[in-house]
């Protein structure tokens, strides 16, 4: 081999051992350039964050229009008032609710058709339940809407049956006491490492998420609903309470936020139908397994707890609180890792932590160019309006006034997730819809290009560009008829 | 961790196709060489970035993903080397007056 390249190009080898070692030198530099920018660029670019000290920071709230929301005003209350149970207030918007009531004949979906078959109703039974069993145990009023089947004590109190059963001497493995607080308080090293251990629980007790905040009352329900049935299943008029009070039994010093990820093949091939509700409900499950889990895990420490799922508190401003994402124009948590394909439960304690913050990403700025979701949503629930724009504002008492976000029309969002007359023909879930988490750019599954895309979005100036490539790409589709057909037969 | 690796792939590939070209005999006048080595460079890149993003894409099963990265991503990085080529050919004789 020539040594120079002068005598490579003289005798026509066209390469020397000189340039092959210098090319070599500048292959491996380059290599090791690029093995410490994908370093940086895999933990930190992916992810970059603004991390803020509080809630307040972030989000401007007005607190003279702020008011603590009352679970009775939660869009889910509202669809209770055919049954009498609920009054109608003026809030209510008489045609919407009369779709949502089932009470207008000319409103309904048919059973049969592809999403709302046989098969996708026996998925939504399947996905709720380990919820339905436990729901109850995550406090006495449920998880949302749903309150306690309650056995009567010999004292004639009325216990929700599987509280009764965590302390039943019933339960070969349990016995009176079970879910009792340790006497025995365990001392943590220091706030770092009580969160450090928590958090580790909780992830392996099943959580995708965890984050923790200070307590913070304004976000805890002013009052919440409580319907507690007989054994029968039936709803006691004589004890329902739309205006209990939220009693956790003691002055929680923190909430731990767990986020549990929804299937993406569910919200990729099933949004808007009955597959998406066993995606949902298989949260809700997940939501009342590892809540109870790390609560008795925290109270076997000594800690007090109270554990809940959509009740007692919003919890996405819990979870913005801790740090796992920020408000997007669908008015649900977007996360980093999931976009808005999670679910949300807390478990309040007066253990003290080393805490999160809440964190952005650029969801805001996106969201404002975006509008993918408020294009597909059915119903045109979701504002295409800026968020600065002055007619974004609360709808009605379903909102949380004061609060600078989007506002959704909670009971137009409603009117595509079931009709009551569908929902007693068919015996199943009329569909969480979700179209609106289907088509949002930020649903995406953890792979490298997505991250790469996530870089984009944070450079100022490109989200226009992410957010029509996600259409031009194949990704935000609505499923139609032969998908949602081919579903249970094959990968869609 | 896994855009770690791609990033890698990426860059020793471009390497390894540079050190190919290299060993052709390509003479291109010293004013014009940093500017090929550049736009061969981006070309390679840009290529194979577009490659590594269909195999994604067809791993996460989205085909069409996998054809636009091909197509826009691949496809901008061989306007780049074509561009590049064009640049390195040595320049043509002027025409001359044969009368």
């Amino acid at each position: 081999m020539a040594t120079t390249t002068d005598d490579a190009v003289a005798t026509g080898t066209g390469f020397s051992r000189r340039d092959f070692l210098k090319l070599s030198a500048a292959a491996g530099g380059m290599a090791g350039m690029a093995s410490l920018l994908g370093l940086g660029a895999t933990a930190e670019v992916a992810h970059a964050a603004t991390t803020y000290d509080t809630i307040d920071d972030m989000i401007p709230i007005n607190m003279d229009e702020f008011e603590r929301f009352d679970q009775r005003n939660v869009a889910f209350m509202r669809s209770r008032v055919p049954t009498g149970l609920i009054p109608p207030e003026d809030t209510d918007d008489p045609e919407l609710m009369a779709k949502i009531w089932g009470t207008d004949p000319t409103y309904s979906f048919e059973p049969g058709d592809p999403g709302f078959t046989q098969i996708d109703n026996a998925f939504y039974e399947g996905g709720r339940a380990t919820y339905h069993t436990m729901g109850a145990s995550v406090t006495g009023s449920g998880m949302s809407v749903e309150s306690a089947v309650n056995f009567k004590t010999p004292d004639g109190k009325l216990v929700p049956w599987s509280m009764f059963a965590q302390t039943s001497a019933s339960y070969p493995n349990a016995g009176p006491g079970w879910f009792d607080v340790a006497e025995k308080q365990y001392e943590f090293d220091n706030p770092s490492h009580a969160a450090y251990a928590v958090k580790k629980a909780a992830k392996m007790f099943g959580a995708d998420l965890v984050g923790i905040a200070p307590y913070d009352e304004r976000w805890v329900y002013r009052t919440e609903v409580s319907f507690p049935k007989d054994m029968k299943g039936e709803v006691i008029p004589e004890l329902v309470d739309l205006n209990k009070p939220v009693d956790m039994g003691f002055t929680p010093k923190s909430v731990i936020v767990l986020a549990f990820e929804m299937s993406y093949e569910a919200f990729k091939g099933g949004a808007g139908t009955t597959i998406v509700t066993g995606a949902t409900m298989t949260g809700y499950s997940r939501m009342a397994e590892v809540s109870l889990r790390l609560a008795v895990f925290l109270r076997k420490l000594g800690y007090k707890t109270y554990h809940c799922g959509n009740n007692a508190s919003s919890s996405v401003s819990e979870a913005i609180r801790a740090g796992l994402g920020e408000p997007g124009r669908l008015s649900i948590l977007i996360t980093e890792e999931y976009g808005p394909r999670v679910r949300l439960a807390k478990v309040y304690t007066d253990l003290e932590f080393e805490y999160d913050k809440p964190k952005s990403f650029g969801v805001t700025e996106f969201c404002e160019v975006c509008q993918l979701c408020a294009d597909a949503c059915p119903t045109q629930a979701i504002p295409h309006i800026s968020i600065n724009d002055p007619e974004n504002k609360p709808f009605n008492k379903m909102n949380m006034p004061g609060v600078h976000k989007y506002y959704l029309n909670a009971q137009r969002c409603l009117l595509q997730w079931f009709n009551v007359d569908f929902m007693n023909r068919t015996g199943g879930g009329g569909g969480d819809c979700g179209i609106c988490i289907g088509v949002c750019p930020y649903n995406k599954p953890e792979m490298w290009h997505h991250d790469v895309i996530k870089i984009v979005t944070g450079i100022p100036g490109l989200n226009s560009l992410a957010r029509y490539f996600d259409g031009f790409f194949g990704y935000g589709g609505i499923p139609d008829r032969q998908t949602l057909t081919d579903f249970w037969r094959k990968d869609v | 961790m896994t855009l770690l690796y791609v990033l890698i792939g990426m860059v020793l590939g471009a390497a390894a196709l540079f050190l190919v070209l290299r060993f052709q005999k390509v003479e291109i006048s010293s004013g014009k060489r940093a500017i090929v080595y550049v736009l061969w460079l981006i070309a390679l890149l840009l290529i194979a970035f577009g490659l590594s993003w269909a195999v994604a894409a067809l791993e996460e099963g989205v085909a069409q993903s996998a054809a636009m990265g091909i197509l826009v991503f691949s496809g901008i990085g061989l306007i780049f080397g074509i561009v590049g080529y064009r640049l390195s050919l040595p320049g043509q004789p002027a025409a001359t007056d044969t009368e």
